[in-house]
């Protein structure tokens, strides 16, 4: 890469820095999940206990310290959309909620620390439900 | 650290969603460094003072191989924005990575098998601080 100086302007360079942000970010969400792959234990879906949260799960989670409770779908990234509350599975809540059992308590990383989740109710499992296709 | 649980089917698909998202990311991460590099040592302007010479994003630029003499023409785009088949190339792309901020000097750009190929800017056709086009 040359070494002579190059020009950006103001404006350019505002909207340039949050886009190597973004995919830094994604990057470290990414090898969360794969973490929390290799260290799962691995079922047969016939066999996966009702109170798992497993993809396309569908549970009522509560903030431990705060008392609100908040539910959740856990989807695949394509069919993620925050208004309705249907959570990637590569977003930190996201993975932080795969293979937990009601009842668990889990940590939920954000910029401002660590927030501590209760799976509070299983309100739909595709496994218990007998939905093996999704 | 208690154990999750996991079933087979959804760690096939997980596993390939992780395959998928991380070939993508590596790609993304060599032009990362490189972009983020120049973002770092570049000259600050505000757009109104930007020469009309300078590749911005946005701007239509003719090149000229100087090894081949092929001329193409490329528009710098964002990612969301790029299409290599209409010449909108992105700026993570290493050549959009390497034209961001030039004034008509030669740049070095590499290619996949790792060889370098020199690129001489002949013209900015389009550059849109010089048009006004301050909105995009």
């Amino acid at each position: 890469m040359s070494t002579r100086n190059i020009y950006i302007t103001e404006a350019d360079l505002k909207r340039l820095r949050p886009l190597v942000e973004e995919i830094k970010n994604s990057r470290d969400d990414l090898r969360m999940l794969q973490r929390e792959l290799e260290r799962a234990r691995i079922v047969a879906p016939e066999e996966v206990p009702p109170n798992v949260v497993t993809m396309n799960s569908r549970v009522r989670v509560r903030d431990v310290a705060a008392e609100d409770a908040t539910t959740y779908t856990l989807v695949f990234p394509e069919e993620a959309n925050i208004e309705l509350n249907r959570i990637s599975v590569i977003a930190p809540i996201g993975t932080a909620m795969l293979g937990q059992q009601v009842g668990d308590e889990f940590e939920w990383q954000v910029p401002a620390g660590p927030v501590r989740l209760r799976v509070e109710e299983g309100l739909y499992q595709p496994e218990a439900a007998g939905h093996f296709h999704l | 650290m208690r154990s999750i649980c996991v079933t087979e089917v959804d760690l096939e698909r997980l596993r390939e969603l992780v395959l998928v998202a991380r070939s993508c990311s590596e790609l993304d991460q060599v032009s990362l460094s490189g972009l983020q590099r120049e973002l770092d040592r570049a000259s600050i302007i505000s757009a109104q003072a930007v020469p009309s010479e300078v590749i911005t994003m946005h701007s239509h630029v003719r090149i000229r191989d100087v090894e081949t003499s092929e001329e193409r023409e490329f528009t710098l785009v964002y990612p969301r924005g790029a299409d290599l088949e209409q010449g909108r190339i992105s700026v993570m792309a290493p050549l959009g990575t390497a034209l961001l901020g030039c004034v008509g000097d030669i740049i070095e750009s590499p290619l996949p098998d790792g060889s370098m190929r020199h690129l001489k800017i002949i013209a900015v056709v389009y550059q849109p601080e010089a048009a006004g086009h301050f909105h995009l």
